[in-house]
């Protein structure tokens, strides 16, 4: 395999991963947000603030307990996910699940109540309030996205302890660049870095320009 | 029994009772004004009329059915409110006003047809493609009032229609609201803090102080005896009647007149009328001086400060100017014109600061 079909491999199974991981915890962390950021309860708060806490935790700490989790001996070993791109994935998800759910509940929180009664008070039910108050904070859930995706594709710690850096398997970029800097390939190690950020601007690019689009089809 | 009613109606938010028992019944076609200084409970009252706020005790009912959790959308859907602060959806000022009718799934043609008939009144139609949120205070309220228009409501509720409008915007918010109520028969409720606008634009009126109704019924029985002390009293509203007679062009602005008030006072103001008017000037429209100040504002009156007041950081001077005229300044500039009791000031105010009625 020649070094260019190799990189190709690591990067799409880095978007891959990432993307898949990204997807898993919008589908999770958006309800869960929505929840948050629009009902009132008794220890909401308390909830927000956990969720906030838990956007700082260490990727190798994570990374530590679920090797401990999902090793064979482990409580969960019997998904068989350690040193697989699932595993991989899996990590990711619980590492930016936060990340999802405290910026779309704080964006939701943002939006002027006003536009809740607004929509209330032409007609709306509750269930259409609330998707006005939705449609409002697209924007903001967007760049919840973007920061979810970013963060689990920029992340070392899981995919170094739950991948185990297999080539051909579960290699993705930021186990690649940390592999190529303790061999010594600097060059290559900053070629993987170029590319991971390079990504990383165009994703966030490319979810930038969905925003007005889907702000418009929102509005269809 | 009325359209809307509130029967021994209160509402709390924690220690605060916002509205303290109260009784109002809305007469089905009327424009009835709920009038008040700040903090008096209004727009808690119009919002629990308007169903987006649940009493802690007592009943709300409309057309003779209590309203609860249940069916207060019924209400909802009947009766749209127009927000003192003009809050728009971040889409285009068409999708804005046809928002209510695509939630009653109206026809898309009936919608266009009926978004512009609505635009048209409110003068928007140029601006049917702008993002809302771009347009002028003004313009925002237009958009507002149409929002709640285009659903052909029998009811409205409005908070505080021209609040913080330019005199053109405020002649066409009342203007609209003056038709709605004349040529379609719409029953109108409206919050304001603005006196002189509930006297010439309702028939009826509640005043409200603490939470409580202070006073109810038609407009002239509240105000025939009381207008000027309430006014001073609750509002520190300069209202005055007087002649107006031409001196200037017609402008789209109005022409300019002079207007002889009480006791031989005369002031030049814009107006788009002349003969018998009511006028009024807000207290802090005008600028207090030691001296007399020669500028572009066309009113310029020499007088005695006779009354000193303090209400929160504000100051309020009655002058005599051979009326009584009350202006607010702040305490910085009190303490900086060394301002006492007795001291000869001038009061200087721009004719398009008064407003004519």
């Amino acid at each position: 395999m020649t070094v260019e079909s190799e990189l190709i491999q690591i990067t799409l199974r880095s978007l891959f991963i990432s993307g898949t991981a990204a997807l898993f915890a919008s589908a999770i962390g958006l309800p869960i947000g929505l929840i948050l950021g629009l009902k009132r309860f008794k220890g909401r708060q308390a909830i927000i603030g956990i969720f906030n806490s838990l956007i700082g935790i260490p990727t190798v700490a994570l990374g530590l307990l679920l090797y401990l989790l999902f090793s064979n001996s482990g409580p969960m070993g019997f998904l068989h996910v350690l040193y697989t791109p699932m595993g991989i994935i899996i990590g990711q998800t619980i590492l930016i699940l936060p990340i999802m759910i405290s910026v779309s509940t704080e964006t939701l929180l943002g939006v002027d109540e006003s536009i809740r009664y607004l929509a209330l008070t032409m007609g709306a039910d509750e269930q259409g309030a609330a998707f006005s108050v939705v449609r409002e904070s697209s924007g903001g859930i967007l760049l919840a996205i973007s920061a979810s995706f970013s963060r689990a594709i920029a992340e070392l710690g899981v995919a170094l302890m739950i991948g185990g850096n297999i080539r051909g398997i579960t290699r993705v970029l930021t186990t690649s660049i940390a592999l190529e800097t303790t061999r010594g390939e600097i060059a290559l190690g900053l070629g993987l870095t170029v590319i991971l950020i390079t990504l990383i601007l165009l994703v966030n690019a490319g979810l930038g320009l969905l925003k007005k689009r889907v702000q418009w089809w929102l509005w269809e | 029994m009325g359209i809307v009613n509130l029967r021994d109606v209160t509402v709390e938010f924690g220690d605060v009772k916002a509205l303290d028992s109260i009784d109002i019944e809305i007469r089905s076609g009327e424009m009835f004004s709920v009038i008040g200084s700040n903090g008096a409970g209004k727009t808690t009252a119009l919002r629990v009329m308007a169903g987006l706020l649940s009493p802690t005790a007592g009943s709300v009912y409309f057309r003779d059915e209590l309203m609860d959790d249940s069916n207060r959308q019924i209400l909802r859907r009947n009766a749209p409110m127009v927000f003192q602060k003009p809050i728009l959806f971040n889409t285009t000022v068409f999708k804005n006003v046809a928002y209510g009718l695509r939630i009653r799934r109206v026809a898309e043609d009936e919608i266009r047809k009926r978004v512009l008939e609505v635009l048209k009144i409110v003068q928007l139609t140029d601006l049917q493609d702008r993002l809302g949120r771009n347009l002028s205070g003004g313009e925002q309220r237009r958009v507002t009032l149409a929002m709640a228009m285009v659903l052909d409501t029998q009811l409205l509720f409005v908070d505080e229609p021209t609040a913080y409008l330019d005199n053109e915007s405020a002649e066409i918010v009342e203007s609209t609201l003056q038709n709605l109520n004349s040529d379609s028969g719409t029953t109108i409720v409206m919050v304001t803090h603005n006196i002189l606008q509930a006297q010439v634009l309702a028939n009826r009126a509640a005043m409200m102080k603490h939470g409580r109704i202070q006073k109810m019924g038609t407009v002239s029985e509240i105000f025939r005896t009381e207008l000027n002390s309430l006014l001073r009293k609750e509002f520190r509203t300069n209202t005055y009647t007087g002649t107006a007679k031409a001196i200037g062009e017609s402008t789209p602005e109005g022409m300019l007149v002079q207007i002889e008030l009480d006791k031989g006072v005369e002031i030049d103001a814009l107006s788009r009328r002349d003969g018998s008017v009511t006028v009024m000037i807000p207290p802090d429209d005008i600028i207090v001086s030691r001296g007399e100040v020669f500028s572009s504002a066309r009113n310029s009156l020499k007088g005695k400060i006779v009354k000193i007041e303090e209400q929160n950081s504000s100051v309020y001077l009655s002058v005599d100017v051979g009326l009584i005229l009350t202006v607010q300044i702040t305490e910085r500039s009190r303490e900086h014109l060394n301002l006492n009791l007795n001291d000869d000031v001038f009061v200087t105010f721009k004719a398009s600061s008064v407003r004519v009625l």
